[in-house]
Protein backbone atom coordinates (compact mmCIF):
# COMPACT_ATOMS: atom_id res chain seq x y z
CA UNK A 1 0.00 0.00 0.00
CA UNK A 2 1.59 3.19 -1.39
CA UNK A 3 0.32 6.91 0.39
CA UNK A 4 1.13 9.59 -1.20
CA UNK A 5 2.12 12.48 0.89
CA UNK A 6 -0.15 15.78 1.12
CA UNK A 7 1.05 19.13 0.34
CA UNK A 8 -0.87 22.55 0.73
CA UNK A 9 -0.11 25.97 0.73
CA UNK A 10 -3.12 28.25 1.63
CA UNK A 11 -4.00 31.99 3.06
CA UNK A 12 -3.91 31.95 7.06
CA UNK A 13 -7.18 32.74 7.78
CA UNK A 14 -9.29 30.82 10.00
CA UNK A 15 -11.79 29.91 7.23
CA UNK A 16 -8.38 27.73 5.83
CA UNK A 17 -8.19 26.15 9.17
CA UNK A 18 -10.84 24.04 8.27
CA UNK A 19 -9.78 23.12 4.44
CA UNK A 20 -6.39 22.03 6.37
CA UNK A 21 -8.07 19.79 9.48
CA UNK A 22 -10.18 18.19 6.79
CA UNK A 23 -7.36 17.50 4.12
CA UNK A 24 -5.10 16.31 6.94
CA UNK A 25 -8.48 13.78 8.41
CA UNK A 26 -8.34 12.77 4.87
CA UNK A 27 -4.78 12.01 4.29
CA UNK A 28 -4.58 10.35 7.98
CA UNK A 29 -7.80 7.88 7.41
CA UNK A 30 -6.49 7.12 4.14
CA UNK A 31 -3.35 5.91 5.79
CA UNK A 32 -5.38 4.36 7.96
CA UNK A 33 -5.94 6.42 11.04
CA UNK A 34 -9.57 5.53 12.74
CA UNK A 35 -11.86 6.99 15.54
CA UNK A 36 -10.38 8.71 18.50
CA UNK A 37 -7.02 8.97 16.86
CA UNK A 38 -8.58 10.86 14.14
CA UNK A 39 -10.63 13.23 16.27
CA UNK A 40 -7.39 13.70 18.15
CA UNK A 41 -5.14 14.72 15.01
CA UNK A 42 -7.93 16.94 13.63
CA UNK A 43 -8.01 18.80 17.28
CA UNK A 44 -4.35 19.29 17.44
CA UNK A 45 -4.18 20.28 13.81
CA UNK A 46 -6.97 22.81 14.34
CA UNK A 47 -5.47 24.71 17.93
CA UNK A 48 -2.10 24.72 15.97
CA UNK A 49 -3.06 26.55 12.49
CA UNK A 50 -5.35 28.76 15.03
CA UNK A 51 -2.16 29.91 16.82
CA UNK A 52 -0.71 30.29 13.58
CA UNK A 53 -3.53 32.75 12.36
CA UNK A 54 -4.20 34.67 15.70
CA UNK A 55 -0.27 34.65 17.02
CA UNK A 56 2.02 34.48 13.85
CA UNK A 57 -0.09 36.35 12.01
CA UNK A 58 -1.79 38.52 14.54
CA UNK A 59 -4.94 37.64 12.83
CA UNK A 60 -4.65 39.25 9.75
CA UNK A 61 -4.61 37.71 6.62
CA UNK A 62 -1.39 38.64 5.50
CA UNK A 63 0.70 35.11 4.91
CA UNK A 64 0.69 31.60 4.11
CA UNK A 65 0.48 28.17 5.83
CA UNK A 66 2.51 25.63 4.95
CA UNK A 67 0.92 21.83 5.75
CA UNK A 68 3.27 18.66 4.96
CA UNK A 69 1.70 15.63 6.30
CA UNK A 70 3.67 12.22 5.42
CA UNK A 71 3.55 8.74 7.47
CA UNK A 72 6.91 7.41 8.63
CA UNK A 73 7.70 3.86 9.43
CA UNK A 74 9.67 2.00 11.71
CA UNK A 75 9.13 -1.89 10.99
CA UNK A 76 5.59 -2.38 12.58
CA UNK A 77 5.37 1.21 13.76
CA UNK A 78 3.97 3.58 12.04
CA UNK A 79 3.92 7.54 12.61
CA UNK A 80 1.92 10.72 11.16
CA UNK A 81 4.11 13.98 10.70
CA UNK A 82 2.29 16.84 10.49
CA UNK A 83 4.77 20.34 9.76
CA UNK A 84 3.52 23.22 9.70
CA UNK A 85 5.32 26.37 8.96
CA UNK A 86 4.53 29.78 8.16
CA UNK A 87 6.68 33.22 8.14
CA UNK A 88 4.97 35.30 10.50
CA UNK A 89 5.85 36.32 14.31
CA UNK A 90 7.92 33.99 16.70
CA UNK A 91 5.47 32.16 18.35
CA UNK A 92 6.75 28.93 20.36
CA UNK A 93 3.95 26.85 21.24
CA UNK A 94 5.93 24.40 23.23
CA UNK A 95 7.36 27.15 25.52
CA UNK A 96 3.91 27.20 27.00
CA UNK A 97 4.08 26.01 30.21
CA UNK A 98 0.66 23.87 31.63
CA UNK A 99 -2.80 25.14 33.04
CA UNK A 100 -3.51 25.87 36.16
CA UNK A 101 -6.18 24.50 37.96
CA UNK A 102 -8.89 26.61 39.03
CA UNK A 103 -11.12 28.83 37.10
CA UNK A 104 -9.45 32.35 38.63
CA UNK A 105 -5.92 31.08 37.13
CA UNK A 106 -6.96 29.97 34.34
CA UNK A 107 -5.54 31.10 31.38
CA UNK A 108 -7.77 31.01 28.80
CA UNK A 109 -4.95 31.75 25.63
CA UNK A 110 -3.31 28.08 26.62
CA UNK A 111 -6.21 25.90 26.31
CA UNK A 112 -5.41 25.11 22.37
CA UNK A 113 -1.28 24.46 23.63
CA UNK A 114 -3.15 22.23 26.18
CA UNK A 115 -4.77 20.30 23.48
CA UNK A 116 -2.01 19.93 21.24
CA UNK A 117 0.11 18.41 23.73
CA UNK A 118 -1.82 15.65 25.09
CA UNK A 119 -3.59 15.18 21.73
CA UNK A 120 -0.45 14.06 20.20
CA UNK A 121 2.31 11.98 20.92
CA UNK A 122 5.07 15.03 20.54
CA UNK A 123 5.28 18.50 19.40
CA UNK A 124 8.35 20.02 18.20
CA UNK A 125 9.01 23.73 16.99
CA UNK A 126 11.64 25.09 15.05
CA UNK A 127 12.64 28.84 14.60
CA UNK A 128 14.78 29.19 11.33
CA UNK A 129 15.37 32.85 9.31
CA UNK A 130 12.12 33.88 8.70
CA UNK A 131 9.62 31.04 9.40
CA UNK A 132 8.49 28.92 12.36
CA UNK A 133 8.12 25.41 11.66
CA UNK A 134 5.85 23.03 13.77
CA UNK A 135 6.40 19.45 13.35
CA UNK A 136 3.41 17.22 15.20
CA UNK A 137 3.38 13.54 15.44
CA UNK A 138 0.96 10.78 16.28
CA UNK A 139 1.97 7.03 16.35
CA UNK A 140 -0.79 4.74 14.66
CA UNK A 141 -2.90 2.47 17.37
CA UNK A 142 -4.75 0.19 14.91
CA UNK A 143 -2.36 -1.22 12.59
CA UNK A 144 -2.62 -1.03 8.70
CA UNK A 145 -5.48 -2.89 7.17
CA UNK A 146 -4.07 -6.03 4.96
CA UNK A 147 -4.81 -4.93 0.52
CA UNK B 1 -23.36 25.68 14.03
CA UNK B 2 -26.47 26.62 15.23
CA UNK B 3 -27.70 28.04 18.71
CA UNK B 4 -31.06 28.04 19.86
CA UNK B 5 -31.96 30.42 23.26
CA UNK B 6 -35.07 29.20 25.20
CA UNK B 7 -36.04 31.24 28.40
CA UNK B 8 -37.48 30.07 31.11
CA UNK B 9 -38.24 31.16 34.35
CA UNK B 10 -35.12 32.08 35.77
CA UNK B 11 -32.69 30.03 33.71
CA UNK B 12 -31.87 30.59 30.11
CA UNK B 13 -31.86 26.95 28.41
CA UNK B 14 -28.94 27.27 25.08
CA UNK B 15 -29.01 24.40 22.82
CA UNK B 16 -25.52 24.05 20.52
CA UNK B 17 -25.46 22.14 17.20
CA UNK B 18 -22.88 22.14 14.61
CA UNK B 19 -19.56 22.53 14.39
CA UNK B 20 -17.88 24.95 17.19
CA UNK B 21 -14.41 26.25 15.96
CA UNK B 22 -12.64 29.51 15.72
CA UNK B 23 -14.83 30.28 12.37
CA UNK B 24 -18.07 29.69 14.25
CA UNK B 25 -17.26 30.47 18.47
CA UNK B 26 -17.02 33.92 17.91
CA UNK B 27 -21.07 34.02 17.12
CA UNK B 28 -21.46 31.62 20.82
CA UNK B 29 -19.61 34.15 23.18
CA UNK B 30 -21.85 36.69 21.36
CA UNK B 31 -24.96 35.06 22.10
CA UNK B 32 -23.79 34.35 25.50
CA UNK B 33 -22.83 38.21 25.70
CA UNK B 34 -26.44 39.00 24.80
CA UNK B 35 -27.76 36.56 27.06
CA UNK B 36 -25.38 38.73 30.14
CA UNK B 37 -26.08 42.22 28.55
CA UNK B 38 -29.53 41.33 29.47
CA UNK B 39 -29.51 40.73 32.82
CA UNK B 40 -29.81 36.48 32.73
CA UNK B 41 -26.71 35.46 34.40
CA UNK B 42 -28.08 31.65 35.02
CA UNK B 43 -27.31 29.66 31.66
CA UNK B 44 -27.79 26.26 31.16
CA UNK B 45 -25.68 25.36 27.87
CA UNK B 46 -26.67 22.38 26.08
CA UNK B 47 -24.09 20.69 24.01
CA UNK B 48 -25.66 17.28 22.72
CA UNK B 49 -25.54 18.26 18.97
CA UNK B 50 -22.35 19.69 19.25
CA UNK B 51 -19.89 17.45 16.37
CA UNK B 52 -16.86 18.71 17.48
CA UNK B 53 -15.52 21.39 19.45
CA UNK B 54 -12.10 23.41 19.67
CA UNK B 55 -10.70 25.90 22.09
CA UNK B 56 -12.47 28.94 20.34
CA UNK B 57 -15.19 27.24 21.83
CA UNK B 58 -13.98 26.85 25.53
CA UNK B 59 -13.03 30.07 25.30
CA UNK B 60 -16.38 31.30 24.69
CA UNK B 61 -17.59 28.68 27.88
CA UNK B 62 -15.12 30.21 29.94
CA UNK B 63 -15.33 33.65 29.54
CA UNK B 64 -19.21 33.46 30.33
CA UNK B 65 -18.49 31.13 33.15
CA UNK B 66 -15.74 34.15 34.68
CA UNK B 67 -18.68 36.53 34.02
CA UNK B 68 -21.52 34.95 35.61
CA UNK B 69 -19.11 34.06 38.80
CA UNK B 70 -18.79 37.34 39.98
CA UNK B 71 -20.38 37.88 42.99
CA UNK B 72 -22.49 40.85 42.03
CA UNK B 73 -24.71 38.69 39.40
CA UNK B 74 -24.61 35.67 41.56
CA UNK B 75 -24.87 33.23 38.50
CA UNK B 76 -24.05 30.38 37.11
CA UNK B 77 -23.44 28.22 34.15
CA UNK B 78 -23.81 24.24 33.58
CA UNK B 79 -23.11 22.04 30.67
CA UNK B 80 -25.69 19.65 29.75
CA UNK B 81 -25.61 16.30 28.31
CA UNK B 82 -22.23 17.23 26.06
CA UNK B 83 -21.74 15.07 23.34
CA UNK B 84 -19.01 12.04 23.11
CA UNK B 85 -16.44 14.38 21.45
CA UNK B 86 -17.15 17.23 23.88
CA UNK B 87 -16.44 15.39 27.04
CA UNK B 88 -13.02 14.44 25.72
CA UNK B 89 -12.17 17.95 24.53
CA UNK B 90 -13.29 19.25 28.14
CA UNK B 91 -11.00 16.20 29.83
CA UNK B 92 -8.01 17.15 27.86
CA UNK B 93 -8.50 20.59 28.63
CA UNK B 94 -9.03 20.18 32.00
CA UNK B 95 -12.07 21.81 32.20
CA UNK B 96 -14.30 19.46 33.35
CA UNK B 97 -12.81 20.16 36.62
CA UNK B 98 -14.45 23.47 36.47
CA UNK B 99 -17.68 22.93 34.91
CA UNK B 100 -20.57 21.60 36.40
CA UNK B 101 -21.74 18.75 33.74
CA UNK B 102 -25.42 17.54 33.96
CA UNK B 103 -26.44 14.46 31.71
CA UNK B 104 -29.81 15.59 31.12
CA UNK B 105 -31.92 19.62 31.02
CA UNK B 106 -34.22 18.71 34.08
CA UNK B 107 -31.04 18.22 36.44
CA UNK B 108 -29.35 20.88 35.08
CA UNK B 109 -32.12 23.67 35.48
CA UNK B 110 -32.92 21.93 38.85
CA UNK B 111 -29.59 22.75 39.96
CA UNK B 112 -29.81 26.87 39.74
Amino acid sequence: MSIKGCNLTLSACHESVRSICQAVSSFANEAGMRGRDLFLVELAVDEACTNIVEYGYSGCDSGDLIVECSVKSSGADRTLLIKLTDHGNVHDPTKQNDLTEGLDDLRVGGLGVQIMRKAMDSMEYQRTEDSNLLILSKRFTVPMDPE
Amino acid sequence: MEVTIRALKSVDLVEVAGRVDSVSAPRLDQALKDLMQNGRYKIALDLKGVEYMSSSGLRAIVSCLREVHKPIFGGNLVIVQPSERVRDVLEISGLDSVLNVYDDQVGAIGSF
